[in-house]
């Protein structure tokens, strides 16, 4: 690959000029000149399309933060070289030409994209065919100068169904490429390891579950890790989904009765659903689970608890009980609340429904409240409560000032939305969407201003542009971390030597 | 092993201690890297020479075994503490070094010892000095060699995995033909044998007619259950595929490759995963595979192959197999019954009636679970299938039913039944009138027939 600055030919001319002294110095500076005349192919396009190139991946027009990685790309065209030119706010533009796709070296990019927050950036494209150059019409990418948290956590497993084999926990730095394991399958074999969560992106306190002969729930919390034995005589599971209480003294989990089945005609693969399904809340520092009738009931599927900014509500999704899995396709969640009250760890006595997905036939997954208390974010499928195997599955906002809910058009695709998580300071989400290629789940970051209006979302950046077709894993459950995580191997791994810490019960 | 066998070898060949030394300290990485826990060998078979050479004074032989030792540990260590996320009894084995990181043959520890002994041994064997003695030894060792080598892989080979794995490679070839002359040169005797050779009745024509030739183990053999290992979904998947059930055979070869203990990859599993996402028309999860399997040395030309087809709905409509599974699959959807398996037959053979191999599962699955009730009811199903002539297991079958249920001498079987079926019904019903405890061995001519199967097999 080539980086140059727009004035380089210039340089080295002068450069060659000075060193003209012997015949050696004129045979290098020659030798010099020819190579870089031929490297640096001139754009000179034999023809300028009024169209805007085909991005691989698409950033045309996406809006992102002034803290991320290099958005590498590629043209989806042939061609034997490939030309960009990025300009900026008050900075010299950025040049790069390659034979296969822009490689943006990571200072220059980060340089610009401070110099140019609340700016966008211009981006003109060339490729190179047949030798001459066709040169597209630029684009944009808006800089947002609203911050970012520091990366992502997210599990990277096969989109497969009920074998396991190697996956993992791992973060990723969003400013660079760096990516490392957080916790991996291997350390256990026969494992499974999931459903990690944080309290409003702090990674120090995190939950997440080792499952297989030897496991239990992982929470570290005030610098402590505890494993538990989360299965109790009064629940009818281990520990689930969980949702951490913004002050940090609990965390929501569903107990789950969970099958899948496996669909023969084409379009649909596997259907995952709960034969029941409660709620529960964990009081981390009296080591119990508390709930109440409302959140246990026989003839509910009550699943994905989530509290509210404030911490004094508990959403959670609840539907019928249907008999399973004959009824499936039956199974339709609203999205519900209950008061609770974090000084005693109590519930109210009534269950509202915010949102009734079941009288337009659609089913609400996940519910997320924003960290601001502005706004819900959720999944809306046509049925049941594993969005990720339905190609309907499309992300809503709710607003929760005026109770209004949309569709979320400007991020959603013809394929998969599904997880989606809030930044910190709730002006970013990150989503699972399958619209890559139908299966494999990637990770896409979307600005939310604060009238609930987005902007167009980008796939998280990777250094090679083939990274995600050479991927056989999905990005599963993409979450906002404020810093690094650091979970403790050896100390995890003396804990899961011992018998899990029990969990008890109090209604 | 080998390779730690060759820095062996080349340790061995070394004069100055000193060099001997340093090349196994630095080789231990080297040999970790490469060959895994095997790297061990090296510096054991160095400690235990270097004290039998007595070239090494005290310290510096007590410094190179206290090196040897500290590398040993720390490699495994650090690598644990930096590198993977595994037990240490694996960072110590190496990661990807055997497929089964779990069990590890005592074969492999034996040549192991055997590394290790040899060097030490041969300095202890004088070494020949007459031509004639060193042609002799040599002729010994390579005699040693070859019949050791014969009797060591004779017992260490399961003869029975080597048949289920003939059976499988010649069905993933579709060496139809080939599979039923393992079958006729020896009779198939594993579960997943039988399933391979069913599979290549059917799609030879001839299930319906032969499968009573050989040896039925019930529905098992026809269509086994899931299990999670990498052996029975990836052959049990190959049956689904043909019989037009693609998102059962795509799920299969997932879970079988999943199922890989080394967390590998398999390129036949990929394979499958292309083909079924093309006959679905996933086109760009197919395309993900075919690239994958691109940058293959054996898998590069068929992936680019149907690559090009994919690009035209044409090719592969006429496209011999992915056409045609394409007309098979089902179009109305349902949910995968483990316990149900007659009843997807059936629905995917009333959805496409040209689909023989369908018609010719379902009826099999009615023969081998002794269910003849079901049988008589899908008889009249095969009429679409245009059959020549009844085949010799369903007029069997016909027969068995029509002389348990009619009671009139008179009158004759409603079914085309061919003179020799006839012949060996009254042979068969001649040797045992309504015997309670019928002997087995008295109806060894039979045992090519369906009566045989319903008398005899549980």
């Amino acid at each position: 690959m080539i980086l140059r600055d727009s004035n380089i030919s210039d340089k080295h001319a002068a450069t060659g000029n000075c060193q003209l002294i012997s015949r050696f110095g004129l045979f290098v500076a020659c030798g010099l000149l020819i190579t870089l005349s031929s490297c640096n192919d001139k754009i000179s396009p034999a023809e300028i399309s009024k169209e805007k190139p085909t991005l691989y991946p698409d950033y045309i027009g996406v809006t992102i933060p002034a803290t991320i990685a290099p958005l590498n790309f590629k043209v989806k065209e042939d061609y034997t070289s490939i030309d960009a030119v990025i300009e900026g706010h008050n900075t010299a533009p950025i040049h790069v030409q390659d034979a296969k796709e822009i490689c943006v070296p990571a200072d220059k990019w980060a340089k610009m994209l401070s110099d140019s927050k609340s700016d966008s950036l211009r981006i003109t494209v060339s490729i190179k065919q047949h030798d001459k150059w066709k040169q597209y019409a630029p684009f944009s990418i808006y800089v947002n100068a609203t911050p970012i948290d520091y990366g992502l956590v997210y599990r990277l497993i096969a989109p497969g169904y009920e074998v396991y084999s190697k996956m993992g926990i791992y973060q990723r730095n969003i400013s660079n490429f760096d990516q490392s394991p957080v916790i991996e399958n291997t350390l256990i074999p026969g494992s499974c390891v999931n459903c990690h969560s944080f309290r409003q992106s702090n990674p120090k306190d995190m939950s997440f579950h080792i499952r297989g002969k030897i496991g239990g729930t992982v929470l570290i919390s005030d610098g402590k890790t505890n494993l538990l034995n989360t299965k109790t005589d009064k629940t009818m599971s281990n520990f689930v989904y969980p949702f951490w209480h913004p002050s940090g003294k609990y965390v929501a989990y569903s107990v789950n009765n969970t099958h899948q089945v496996f669909h023969e005609a084409r379009g649909k693969r596997v259907e995952v659903g709960d034969a029941a399904s409660d709620v529960v809340v964990y009081d981390i520092k009296n080591n119990k689970a508390i709930s109440c009738k409302l959140l246990m009931q026989d003839s509910i599927f009550e699943t994905f608890p989530s509290f509210s900014a404030d911490g004094r509500t508990l959403y959670f999704c609840s539907a019928k009980h249907q008999k399973m899995p004959a009824q499936y396709s039956q199974v339709r969640y609203n999205l519900c609340s209950i008061a609770f009250n974090p000084d005693n760890g109590t519930f109210g006595d009534r269950i509202d429904t915010v949102f009734n997905a079941n009288a337009i036939q659609k089913s609400v997954t996940f519910p997320r409240p924003s960290p601001d208390g502005k706004f819900i974010l959720f999944t809306l499928v046509d049925y049941g409560n594993f969005s990720i195997w339905h190609k309907e599955a499309d992300l809503y906002l709710l607003d929760l000032k005026t109770g209004n809910t949309r569709r979320m058009d400007e991020v959603n695709s013809d394929d998969t939305e599904s997880y989606h998580s809030w930044s910190s300071n709730s002006r970013w989400f990150v989503f699972s969407s399958r619209r890559m290629d139908g299966l494999y789940t990637r990770p896409f970051i979307a600005y939310l201003d604060e009238n609930g209006k987005a902007g167009k979302p980008f796939l998280l950046p990777q250094k090679d542009t083939e990274y995600y077709d050479r991927l056989l894993f999905s990005f599963n459950i993409p979450e906002f971390i404020t810093e690094k995580v650091n979970v403790n191997i050896p100390e995890l791994e003396k804990l899961l030597e011992a018998p899990a810490k029990q969990v008890t019960f109090k209604e | 092993m080998l390779l730690v066998a060759t820095f062996i070898c080349v340790y061995t060949l070394l004069k100055s201690s000193w060099v001997r030394a340093s090349f196994v300290l630095l080789s231990i990485p080297l040999l970790y890297w490469l060959a895994g826990g095997a790297f061990l060998l090296l510096p054991l078979v160095a400690i235990l020479l270097e004290i039998v050479r007595k070239e090494m004074k005290a310290i510096p032989l007590v410094m190179f075994l206290l090196g040897c030792i500290a590398l040993s540990y720390a490699l495994p260590v650090l690598s644990k503490t930096y590198l993977l996320q595994y037990p240490m009894r694996q960072a110590l084995i190496g990661v990807n070094f055997f497929r089964f990181p779990v069990n590890i043959p005592i074969s492999i520890g034996l040549i192991g010892l055997l590394i290790v002994f040899i060097p030490i041994a041969l300095r202890f064997i004088p070494i020949p000095k007459k031509r004639n003695r060193k042609i002799l030894i040599y002729t010994f060792q390579l005699v040693v060699l070859l019949l050791g080598g014969y009797l060591f892989i004779h017992e260490a080979a399961d003869m029975t995995k080597e048949e289920v794995m003939a059976y499988d490679f010649n069905v993933r070839m579709r060496k139809w033909d080939r599979v039923i002359k393992l079958a006729d040169k020896k009779a198939p005797s594993s579960p997943l044998s039988v399933t391979c050779l069913n599979l290549a009745l059917a799609k030879e024509g001839l299930l319906a007619e032969r499968m009573f030739n050989y040896y039925q183990n019930g529905v098992g053999g026809l269509l086994p259950d899931f299990t999670r290992d990498f052996t029975i979904p990836m052959i049990a998947g190959e049956v689904y595929y043909h019989l037009g059930f693609i998102n059962t055979a795509q799920r299969y070869a997932f879970e079988a490759m999943e199922a890989l203990p080394d967390y590998q990859k398999s390129a036949r599993g990929v394979m499958r995963l292309a083909e079924t996402n093309l006959i679905n028309g996933n086109y760009d999860v197919a395309a993900k595979y075919l690239h994958l399997l691109q940058l293959t040395f054996y898998y590069r030309g068929w992936a680019t192959n149907a690559l090009n087809t994919m690009k035209d709905e044409k090719l592969i409509a006429q496209h011999p197999e992915w056409g045609m599974l394409r007309q098979f699959r089902t179009k109305e959807d349902f949910l995968f019954s483990e316990g149900e398996k007659d009843m997807m037959l059936g629905v995917l053979f009333r959805q496409n009636q040209t689909n023989r191999m369908a018609y010719e599962y379902l009826m099999a699955y009615t023969l081998l679970t002794k269910d003849l009730n079901h049988f008589m009811q899908y008889i009249p199903l095969g009429r679409s299938l245009h059959y020549k002539a009844i085949p010799t297991s369903y007029q069997e079958a016909l027969m068995y039913v029509w002389i348990k249920t009619n009671n009139d001498p008179s009158k004759e079987i409603p079914y085309p039944i061919s003179p020799l079926t006839m012949q060996r019904m009254k042979a068969f019903e001649n040797v045992s009138p309504n015997q309670s405890n019928p002997d087995p061995g008295q109806f060894n001519e039979f045992t090519n027939t369906y009566w045989y199967y319903l008398l005899f097999r549980k």
